[in-house]
């Protein structure tokens, strides 16, 4: 049976400055995978390439076993999602519209269905205090937890989060940490989340850090 | 040789945008079959009517001013020199189609266009860059030509066609006002308005509206262009606010001339 992501021989580079060389991971069904990154270690580029909004100088990316190339727009909004570690919203559009724009756009549901797929997942986490406002009116905690918000309402396979933790109180933390893993196991998705010095870890199915341009485990 | 140089990078950059210009004029024109989608055809229809109601309706304020002056200064010049004329009211329609409807009309509704929208545009459009918007937009599986560019590539035009309309009604009504208080005779405003519009052909609405959706469409893709080429740079938005609005001017003026040049020989 394929893997839900796969990364076979990734290099990519920025003009003469590597970032991954030969990269391979897997990503099964249901799976927690945490990475540990570094400061500017290429944590942020490796979920973009999953996210397929960064193109690998070589090397492929399969989806269930079936290329980046040949997935439309829509089956990869139904694949997976990114959370941004900054910014990450449209700052025309407040939260909850920030949350229906992609719902909208990809799919034929009613607007009172999309409308209650968000107010069900920000009821679950408690951020529907964050749904009227607009991003300018966020703390970077807050962008980061309505960037979730957005990510979850659209309930792709894989969830890519890109240092979710950082600037969390150690409650608020394990408040948001323990209704995700409930949440994806519910809902049988795979996360991708990456994590930098102080990050919990233990809620993961497997451990991997960035080093030497490449992933090892811890 | 320096000069030569200089003068042939600024021929290329001109040839470049020209053909970028096109490029997202295709772009809109493909993108624009998926709003037959209607969901997606919700998410345009509140952006385009957003845009209508800022460049069009916002506007009316200032096109409102511009425009009673200059129809105060039209007939000010024309009584100026006819004076009590049997046939002032001929001559004055003739000349008020000449220059206002077909000339001046159009060339200051394009450039409170350009002044009071297309700048904001191009500084929104650079905002959304400078802070990875697009990014973001590429992350969520939506072409930015979708959400940020059809809407002005239709509201623009659109907007623009109102913008003559509404300045040439005004002009029209502040010409009736003046002449009321100038002249002795006093005529009504709905003969005054009949005998403008009998001077005025369908081959004028053409071109006018011509010139309209042209110059409109056209300002719209340029200042989305120059937005979406900002730079994380200190000042790179109001450099590419100032280059468009060159950009944009040269492009109204061109248009409108070149439309009055062919079509009123």
């Amino acid at each position: 049976m394929s893997h839900l992501l796969k990364l076979n021989n990734i290099n990519i580079q920025f003009a003469e400055n590597h970032v991954f060389k030969n990269l391979n991971l897997a990503l099964d069904y249901n799976e927690i995978l945490v990475i540990k990154t570094g400061v500017l270690d290429g944590g942020s580029s490796l979920l973009k390439l999953c996210n397929h909004t960064l193109i690998a100088n070589s090397g492929t990316v399969l989806y269930e076993g079936i290329s980046s190339e040949n997935l439309n727009n829509s089956t990869f909004f139904q694949t997976v999602g990114m959370q941004f570690e900054s910014e990450g919203l449209l700052s025309m559009y407040t939260v909850k519209e920030n949350c229906k724009l992609p719902l909208t756009f990809h799919t034929q549901f009613k607007d009172s269905t999309i409308e209650n797929k968000i107010l069900s997942v920000a009821k679950e986490f408690n951020l529907h205090y964050l749904l009227d406002k607009y991003p300018y009116q966020l703390n970077d905690v807050q962008l980061r937890l309505a960037n979730l918000l957005r990510l979850l309402s659209s309930n792709p396979k894989i969830i890519l989060l890109d240092e979710i933790q950082s600037g969390m109180s150690d409650k608020l933390r394990s408040g948001v940490l323990m209704k995700l893993v409930r949440y994806i196991k519910n809902n049988n998705l795979s996360l991708i989340m990456t994590i930098t010095a102080g990050d919990v870890d233990d809620f993961s199915d497997r451990r991997l850090e960035i080093k030497n341009l490449n992933l090892v485990s811890y | 040789m320096a000069l030569l140089g200089k003068l042939g990078h600024v021929v290329l950059s001109l040839f470049n945008m020209l053909f970028d210009l096109f490029g997202l004029l295709t772009k809109s024109l493909i993108m624009s079959v998926s709003l037959f989608s209607k969901n997606k055809f919700t998410i345009f229809w509140n952006l385009f009517i957003r845009q209508l109601y800022n460049t069009g309706l916002k506007a009316t304020y200032i096109n409102t001013i511009i425009a009673i002056l200059i129809g105060v200064l039209m007939m000010s010049l024309t009584y100026s020199i006819l004076g009590e004329n049997t046939r002032f009211i001929d001559y004055y329609a003739k000349l008020f189609v000449l220059v206002i409807i077909r000339e001046i009309g159009p060339l200051i509704s394009g450039i409170i266009l350009i002044a009071r929208s297309a700048n904001a545009v191009t500084a929104e459009m650079g905002y959304l860059k400078q802070h990875n918007q697009l990014e973001v937009l590429n992350a969520i599986k939506i072409s930015p030509v979708f959400l940020l560019l059809l809407p002005v590539f239709y509201a623009f035009p659109l907007s623009l066609l109102l913008m003559f309309f509404y300045f040439d009604l005004v002009c029209i009504f502040s010409s009736w006002v003046i002449m009321y208080l100038l002249q002795t005779d006093t005529v009504s405003l709905n003969y005054f308005l009949l005998t403008i519009l009998e001077q005025i052909s369908f081959n004028e609405v053409i071109i006018s509206a011509s010139k309209a959706l042209i110059a409109g469409l056209f300002i719209g893709l340029t200042c989305i262009y120059y937005g979406a080429s900002v730079k994380p740079k200190f000042a790179s938005i109001s450099r590419s606010i100032s280059t468009s609005t060159t950009s944009q001017l040269i492009i109204l003026f061109t248009v409108n001339i070149l439309l009055s040049v062919v079509a009123y020989r």
